[in-house]
């Protein structure tokens, strides 16, 4: 691979770049902070100098009616191809006049600039400003602000006063460039199991964040090998140092096996039991109280993690409906019936369908009516008799983040083995026909929720959808590979639109369907668009 | 609106209004082709939109970066800062006013390159090596920022994957001095590592060579050690042994006793060395091949690394004690001849059934495992304990007095 012609080892040309770089940049970065545009444009500058009120207003309601109100009113112009003025509703992007009501199609936009003078209008599906003069798109700061809030107010509006972004300015120093977070953790020995699970609250934007903000001063903390302190340590790393090497998280490891005798050892471990330990020691390390049910920790886990699964179950004799509550921090999806079901389904159609299991069947089955024996069930309404019933578990809440886990491994008396089945996943899986708002509401509308060719068409979650919609985004996706009682962990994390590889001190880029093809034990899905 | 136009078809038909095939498949085509044109013209402007906020931050990074320097030249200007507004400071693509830059034209036009606004370095359009890749301007210089590089056997910044991590200390060493003299010779250098190095001298990818491993102090015992080797080294020096590995140990006691002398598969004579035989029992058949490494070198490694000739006596001598204790301790008296090895195993897990069930799991670190042994009513045994603690911070203590703490199985 490497045919390039060998030169002298060149040490010191290697260093000086580095030395004058930092030299140079010290001075210029102490006087300026990130620059940026005052204005989109020139013309927006203009039409900002006039009338940049009236301009704001009309932008706004224009994002108004294209996000709230049913879309047919901004996919709807009048037709001048025939010149009788007739609406036509049009399935392509049609522009909204930022200065009169007109709505447009590309061809008659550049007409009615010519004449009526009108600069500015608005694309209909995202609200893009296009400008006339420029004959380009304009992504003007302060309204792409308002686009992407979608013209509604945002509490982070008030943070984002002059006076806060002073305090910024003067407080707070650039990173190195190459420090993003993106590096691998050395396999200590047996150690992937945490490596994995660290990459992916390393790259969860909550849990990252909350240590950037100082979440946890190690400095303040008193307590001894403390896991949250070695958390704060890697992320501090990860973003200040410009290293391409991996790391040895080795205060994480003496933490952890300080914390868990369960997990401690120079052995494998399973990273889902290691998943539930760290969170659970973040969650004490944080604030979180030991017998808080979930709903009222106001810890980061918590509020990241924290879902609420309710139960309901229905007498068969006399229908007396008891439910509980019950807070996860994952849901553990089961594989084998699925697996199981999917046989006997090939057995019978002669083995031709898909072999792939998809994550929404297993959730279906999750979430569906279970038949209780009589055994099992005492109905405290029929006199404490055993009764039938009917089980049902719905997500009462659901967390910013959501972990599912797919249990592979099975374990019984005599033996444990694991599933190798193949579980599809969608890079964004829609969790409201999971939820006991949906099972309670609507439980006739179930059947058509499925059906994918209606479903998957609604990316926006307004008015203009059939069907209510809870989207969440693939964010990590832990693989195991190998038998049950050795092989070896990796992860998938996204950042941005690239999907990246964990593969111990190893940091590789991979595409989107690498991620999907993958044999999945631990997905994340965090909530889409963060606007639900 | 994509998704009513169906919907709106359905209705049609059912209602009874008749559309002939022809219609049908015309109205077909359009909405097949707007949808597409949808898709393609949501991807192409969100592309759009990510670069051209990129090259509109690249010209006010360049503005300010020009303005900055002038007023560096003009120190009385720099005083003044705000209050009499300094002429507009201006390139190509933007000026700036004294507070604020604004655009001049297009940026995608006026602005070829993206500048990184921290560094106020040009940004690598393309990656150095690998797929999409090709050779940057090495005169100039680049923000650290790369596009990440795909390339077979390579990481995102297009360093080498390291290679030998389960290599031994031996071979380890003879690599180095091979590369030692491979530098001092700067000649026809044998590695590929070497010829990677050299290759892009000037593109900082902030890379190590892929034969390093970063050594890490042992907060336990302040000894320097590969970081490949850490979880292993920490339990012995913890003296941790896991719930399998108490398991294993069981097994092999049991297939001991039954035999009279020692089990086929791990030479006891061989690893006197070893206080805590966890390590070694934990491993099951199929993980013999990750380990074998481990088994030739990385018990004399570790200890050998750091450790002083003075340390080494001291454990030894810990030993004699162990074996004497051994033979105070009625159940183990048979096996006084058979093997100091043999002895302390059984001393170990003798300790360790005796609190299981009292012992809840919970965060029993080395002074808490200490305190259980008091329950344990073994009365002659804990001082001994205590006085080798202070005595020295030596692995083979630790691990006697650990190996009791972790033996509560579980959450």
């Amino acid at each position: 691979m490497d045919s390039i012609a060998v030169k002298p080892p060149s040490g010191a040309a290697l260093a000086s770049p580095k030395v004058t770089k930092n030299a140079k940049t010290a001075a210029v970065t102490a006087n300026s902070m990130e620059s940026s545009v005052a204005f989109g444009c020139e013309h927006v500058r203009e039409l900002f100098e006039e009338a940049k009120k009236a301009a704001t207003r009309n932008y706004i309601q224009i994002l108004q009616t294209i996000h709230d109100k049913p879309s047919i009113i901004a996919q709807t112009h009048r037709s001048t191809a025939n010149a009788d003025g007739r609406s036509v509703v049009s399935l392509r992007p049609l522009y909204l006049c930022l200065q009169c009501p007109n709505v447009m199609t590309e061809e008659v936009r550049d007409g009615h600039f010519d004449a009526k003078g009108h600069a500015f209008s608005v694309e209909s599906r995202e609200g893009y400003l296009y400008c006339h003069p420029c004959a380009d798109y304009v992504y003007d700061p302060a309204l792409e602000t308002l686009r992407l809030q979608k013209g509604k107010k945002r509490k982070h509006e008030e943070m984002n006063s002059p006076d806060n972004s002073q305090l910024i300015r003067h407080n707070s120093t650039f990173v190195p460039c190459r420090a993003i977070g993106l590096r691998g953790l050395y396999n200590m020995g047996q150690t992937c199991f945490m490596s994995v699970i660290l990459q992916t609250l390393l790259h969860n934007p909550f849990v990252r964040n909350f240590y950037l903000a100082e979440g946890h001063k190690p400095a303040d903390c008193e307590k001894d090998a403390c896991v949250s302190c070695a958390m704060d340590e890697i992320i501090i790393e990860f973003h200040s140092a410009e290293k391409t090497e991996g790391y040895g998280a080795v205060s994480m490891l003496l933490g952890s096996w300080m914390a868990a005798q369960a997990l401690a050892g120079y052995q494998q471990q399973d990273a889902h039991e290691y998943m539930q330990f760290i969170l659970n020691t973040l969650h004490l390390e944080n604030g979180g109280s030991t017998d808080s049910h979930g709903s009222d920790c106001g810890c980061i886990i918590h509020q990241t993690f924290a879902g609420m699964l309710q139960s309901t179950v229905t007498c068969d004799k006399c229908r007396n409906v008891t439910t509980a509550l019950d807070p996860v921090m994952d849901l553990s999806l089961d594989l084998r019936s699925q697996a199981k079901k999917r046989k006997l389904q090939q057995s019978g159609d002669g083995g031709d369908k898909d072999f792939a299991i998809d994550i929404r069947d297993c959730l279906d089955r999750f979430t569906g009516r279970e038949r209780l024996a009589a055994a099992e069930y005492t109905c405290g309404n029929c006199g404490g008799q055993q009764q039938n019933a009917t089980k049902q578990l719905s997500i009462k809440r659901l967390p910013p983040v959501l972990p599912i886990h797919l249990k592979r491994f099975e374990h019984s008396k005599s033996s444990s083995s694991k599933l190798e089945t193949k579980i599809k996943f969608p890079l964004t899986l829609d969790m409201y026909p999971y939820t006991t708002h949906c099972k309670t509401t609507a439980p006739t509308t179930k059947a058509s929720l499925k059906n994918p060719s209606l479903s998957n068409l609604n990316s926006s979650q307004n008015i203009n959808s059939p069907y209510p919609s809870l989207y969440y985004e693939l964010s990590s996706v832990v693989v195991h590979k190998g038998k049950i009682d050795s092989g070896h962990y990796v992860s998938y994390s996204r950042e941005g639109n690239d999907w990246f590889l964990f593969d111990d001190s190893k940091v590789v880029l991979v595409p989107e369907s690498e991620v999907l093809a993958a044999n999945a034990y631990l997905l994340f899905y965090m909530v889409g668009a963060l606007e639900v | 609106m994509s998704e009513d136009g169906p919907a709106e078809l359905e209705d049609l038909l059912k209602s009874g209004v008749h559309i002939s095939p022809a219609t049908l498949d015309e109205v077909t085509k359009h909405i097949f082709e707007d949808v597409l044109y949808d898709v393609m013209s949501s991807i192409a402007l969100s592309c759009h939109r990510s670069e051209k906020l990129l090259r509109m931050s690249s010209a006010a990074t360049q503005v300010e970066s020009l303005a900055v320097a002038q007023l560096d030249s003009q120190p009385s200007a720099k005083n003044a800062h705000a209050p009499p507004p300094p002429p507009p400071i201006s390139n190509d693509a933007a000026s700036w006013d004294g507070h604020r830059v604004h655009l001049k034209g297009n940026p995608l036009k006026t602005t070829p390159e993206i500048i990184c606004p921290h560094c106020k370095l040009p940004r690598l359009k393309y990656p150095a090596s690998g797929k999409g890749a090709q050779t940057p301007d090495m005169t100039k210089e680049y923000c650290n920022l790369h596009p990440w590089v795909q390339r077979p056997g390579h990481d995102v910044y297009g360093n080498l994957f390291p290679t030998d991590m389960a290599k031994s200390k031996k071979e380890r060493e003879l690599q180095k001095q091979q590369l030692k003299n491979a530098d001092k010779e700067s000649v026809g250098t044998p590695g590929s590592q070497d010829t990677d190095m050299t290759a892009e001298p000037k593109l900082n990818t902030g890379g190590k060579p892929a034969h390093y491993i970063p050594w890490h102090t042992c907060p336990n015992c302040k000894r320097s050690l590969l970081i490949t080797r850490f979880a292993q080294h920490l339990e012995k020096c913890l003296g941790i042994s896991g719930r399998q590995s108490s398991r294993n140990a069981m097994a092999k006691l049991t297939g001991q006793n039954g035999n009279g002398s020692g089990m086929g598969n791990t030479p006891l004579g061989s690893r006197m060395g070893t206080p805590v035989p966890a390590s070694q029992g934990s491993v099951a058949a199929g993980k013999d091949k990750r380990i074998s490494p481990v088994k030739k070198g990385g018990d004399d490694d570790d200890g050998d690394d750091n450790e002083t000739p003075e340390k080494k006596k001291k454990k030894k001598s810990s030993y004699v004690k162990k074996a004497d204790r051994g033979g105070k301790d009625g159940t183990l008296k048979v096996k006084l001849k058979a093997s100091k090895e043999s002895q302390e195993k059984e001393a170990a897990i003798a300790a360790k059934r005796l609190p299981k069930p009292t012992e809840g799991g919970s965060g029993a670190s080395k002074a808490g495992g200490e305190g259980k042994r008091d329950r344990d009513g073994d009365a002659e045994e804990s001082p001994r304990k205590k006085l080798k603690l202070t005595l020295s911070k030596e692995d083979s203590t630790l691990s006697e007095i650990g190996s009791n703490a972790p033996s509560g199985s579980g959450n």
